[in-house]
């Protein structure tokens, strides 16, 4: 490091969690350690061997010779008498040492017999009666300080970001309880946890006490790694670290769950050093390894249950989702929605649809902000509990904090919202008091902090931390939202396609007639409401209609289905267009009342030059011919459905052989930024340009661009009068 | 897409005044056609269209529909963008389309002679 410059407080942190507290070259001079050669021969040996053993040299002897016995094989342990009394040996299996590999045996003093088992049994069987989490912890925690003789015994819980807070404590009464403080993740920095994933005890029986330097016999011999040894010297950082807390003799066994540290039982000697023996320390590991299994049982017992707890509403949701003609506006309505993930606000997107529910950041910003935490296509599920994180999404906020968002389809999704929880928080110590020392070597290091006082923190900016629970419960709702849709996509384009060929009727009679029809239902709709038909009448002409009933869905299709085939038995039977669309409307108005349509109707004389034309409140025809295109005004009558009078009236008009007449109806051209006039003339101006064009082509260069972008029903149907003279 | 509709519902002895304002389209016609009197009441109801911005055949079958159970009557001046729907359709044959609030009811009766 650069004495020049000062270090920041990340550079220290980051300097303090890559201490190599794995090498230490040194042991607790309360244990020893050897390292064995393949043939037997000591190459690594702690500096107090010789003297627990009284051998005058121990590097490169025979290790048989200075303890007395053969070395226990690998994982096995045995009790030696040695100079100070008795002697525990642990073969704690190989290690790496540059290109050789050495057999590590670990040893301790040992103070008193093996515990028998009569003095573990019960608390074992205690551990088995509880069925909450806490009261199982806090009864390990009394067996252990039973066992072991601590001052305290803490059972620290980590949470999600490694901080660790006290959630059960067996303690001297005349010390102060620590129970409910917490720690900061710092003061266990990530390679110390991963040791206590690896170990799960670690014993320093005199925070003050001598070590032992490693002697080694080759001197290139690179660092033993002690990992596994319990005896290994302990980090000049956490010693001083103890010092501060009053600590003087520790001991740690690591609660592990399904595989992860889950958390700690920390013992703390405040009055003097303390050493349980290794077999007793060994016994409160195996009572340490029982509570573990038994909160695995716990904690597994929880979550089933609370899944349970789940699974109604969440098949509510799907149910919701499947059924609602607006799944997001189903969805978001339920109240189960916001209670199950204790949020204040949901927003949800479904078939393109978006809707609220509570309070949230509003459609735009939740689109935003899912859009956002779900940028990576991997990305199902993403949670943040700090206001900091929405702010930077752009979704800043007064109340809102936290958002869970899930992605139910490439663009559905659905965010929970919750707002901030402004929270005291009881540290056991000020958080951020490190402290940056001088070392003798002129270089600064991080400190451990030095008070271990209280410290009340009020966390604001953050909403509650949405835990593994929410997640799961959002990746529940996405698979059974993404199923509701794929059902309903399925079951769309059944009826769908059931309903098309009832549409694309084939009984529509064989007319000589050139005719071109691109048609579209709107965006999510089977079918529409838009109809055109071409009917030969019976006089000899041929009627061509279009027609659009209002509303959308299948229910708007039969009424459409129902109208065409009315309209095509009226023209049928007299073959006069205004009677035909007179008796549609009130056929309308007196069995389906409150339905409207709007309807044109053009008849092409059996020659072919002239055409008439009735309109019940639909957009005029446009009839494009050699000088350009126009619109063919016919007199307005009311849409069908709408109550009137008198007779429609009709205008009959002469066409020339290469005039095209378009029939459109509104989805074709109506726009929501511009007045219908406006559309309509761009429209009749884009079929000026194209005049000349066959029925075919015109639709391919006018229509389709439209008919590509309309977000409502939309059909045009071109025809040439004058082909209709050739059948 | 969201209803991009807002509808302002008031009433007076004589009304139920519907001031729509937005788009009163196939999406948003529901939240119209749905609307019932709050309380026994006058049988007329008023839909002021003046404010609306975009007017579909979904929005006319709405008020169509409205028309079948009240004594309807649309309010929407020349010009504004709901007025060509409306004069397209021929809605006038099915009721009173008038150009201002005042000729659909309530200030006339503030015009009635002492």
């Amino acid at each position: 490091m650069n004495p020049g410059a000062d270090p920041t407080l990340e550079e220290l942190l980051a300097t303090c969690a890559s201490e190599p507290i794995h090498i230490p070259e040194a042991v607790q001079a309360h244990g020893a350690l050897l390292a064995v050669t393949a043939a037997g021969t000591i190459a690594v040996a702690s500096a107090n061997v010789a003297d627990w053993f009284g051998a005058a040299g121990v590097l490169l002897c025979p290790v048989t010779e200075v303890l007395g016995a053969e070395p226990p094989p690998i994982g096995g342990r045995i009790r030696l008498e040695g100079r100070r009394g008795p002697v525990e040996v642990h073969n704690l299996g190989p290690a790496a040492a540059g290109e050789h590999e050495l057999v590590v045996l670990g040893l301790e003093q040992a103070t008193a017999a093996p515990p028998e088992v009569d003095v573990l049994a019960p608390a074992l069987t205690a551990l088995g009666a509880d069925d909450d989490v806490i009261a199982l912890l806090d009864r390990a925690a009394v067996a252990i300080r039973g066992l072991l003789g601590f001052d305290r015994v803490m059972a620290y819980r980590f949470d999600r970001e490694w901080n660790g807070e006290v959630v059960a404590e067996a303690v001297d009464p005349t010390l102060e309880p620590f129970l409910g403080l917490r720690y900061p993740a710092s003061d266990i920095p990530p390679q110390a946890r991963a040791l206590y994933a690896r170990t799960p005890v670690r014993t320093i029986p005199d925070a003050g006490g001598p070590t032992a330097p490693l002697l080694h016999a080759s001197p290139t011999t690179v660092p033993l790694d002690l990992s596994d040894a319990e005896v290994r010297a302990v980090s000049p950082v956490h010693l001083h670290y103890l010092r501060n807390m009053g600590v003087r003799a520790s001991m740690s066994l690591s609660i592990v769950v399904e595989g992860e540290l889950w958390g700690l039982f920390a013992c703390h000697h405040v009055s003097d050093a303390h050493r349980p023996d290794p077999a007793w320390r060994r016994a409160a590991a195996a009572l340490v390894g029982v509570a573990s299994s038994r909160l695995e049982v716990l904690l597994r017992a929880e979550q089933a249950e609370q899944r349970a707890g789940s699974v109604e509403p969440v098949a509510a949701v799907r149910a919701r989702a499947e059924r609602g003609e607006h799944p997001a506006a189903e969805v978001a309505s339920l109240p189960e929605l916001l209670s199950m993930w204790r949020a204040c606000g949901v927003t949800v997107r479904l078939d393109g649809e978006v809707a609220s529910a509570g309070v949230g950041a509003g459609d735009e910003l939740a689109a935003l902000v899912a859009g956002r935490m779900l940028a990576d296509p991997t990305t199902v599920v993403a949670a943040s509990d700090q206001r900091a994180e929405l702010d930077a999404l752009g979704a800043a906020h007064p109340v809102l904090a936290g958002a869970l968002a899930v992605r139910v389809g490439d663009d559905d999704w659905v965010v929970w919202w919750r707002p901030e929880l402004v929270r005291e928080v009881r540290w056991g110590g000020d958080p951020e008091g490190k402290e940056i020392e001088s070392r003798a070597d002129g270089s600064l290091a991080l400190g451990p902090r030095q008070s271990f006082a209280a410290y009340v923190q009020h966390v604001t900016g953050r909403s509650r931390e949405w835990d593994d629970h929410d997640v799961w419960l959002a990746d529940q709702v996405r698979r059974h939202l993404g199923a509701a849709l794929t059902g309903r996509g399925r079951a769309r384009s059944a009826v769908a396609s059931a309903v098309r060929r009832v549409l694309d009727d084939p009984t529509v009679p064989d007319v000589d007639l050139d005719v071109a029809v691109r048609t579209r239902a709107a965006a999510g709709d089977p079918a529409g409401g838009d109809w055109h038909d071409v009917v030969a009448l019976p006089h000899g002409g041929t009627a061509v209609s279009i027609g659009d009933v209002a509303g959308h869905g299948l229910a708007t299709a039969a009424t459409m289905s129902h109208l065409r085939h009315a309209l095509r038995a009226y023209l049928v039977a007299d073959g006069d267009p205004a009677l035909a669309l007179g008796q549609l409307d009130e056929l309308v108005r007196h069995l389906v009342p409150g339905e409207m349509a709007t309807a044109v109707i053009c008849v092409v004389a059996p020659d072919g030059s002239t055409v008439t034309v009735v309109s019940a409140g639909h957009l005029p025809p446009i009839r494009v011919g050699r000088s350009g295109a126009s619109m063919v005004e016919a007199p307005r009558e009311p849409a069908i459905g709408l109550r009137r009078s008198s007779p429609l009236r009709s205008t009959t008009f002469a066409v020339e052989p290469d005039d095209v007449i378009v029939l459109f109806t509104d989805g074709l051209v109506e726009r929501r930024d511009e007045p219908l006039d406006v559309s309509l003339e761009r429209f009749r101006a884009a079929l000026d340009v194209a005049a000349g064009a066959r029925p075919e082509e015109l639709l391919t260069a006018v229509a389709d661009p439209l008919v590509a972008v309309a977000d409502d029903d939309a059909t045009v149907v071109a025809f040439v009068p004058a082909s209709a003279a050739r059948r | 897409m969201a209803p991009r509709l807002h509808i302002d519902r008031a009433s007076d002895a004589t009304c139920h005044w519907l001031t729509v304002r937005g788009d009163l389209d196939h999406a948003s016609a529901p939240i119209l056609a749905e609307w019932s009197p709050p309380h026994e009441g006058p049988a007329t109801v008023v839909v002021d269209l003046t404010g609306c911005t975009f007017l579909d055949s979904g929005g006319i079958r709405a008020i169509l529909g409205l028309s079948l159970t009240h004594d309807l009557t649309v309010v929407c001046p020349p010009g504004r963008p709901a007025r060509l729907t409306i004069d397209l359709v021929g809605l006038s044959s099915s009721m009173p389309v008038v150009e201002s609030p005042a000729e659909a009811g309530r200030p006339r009766h503030d015009a009635t002679p002492r």
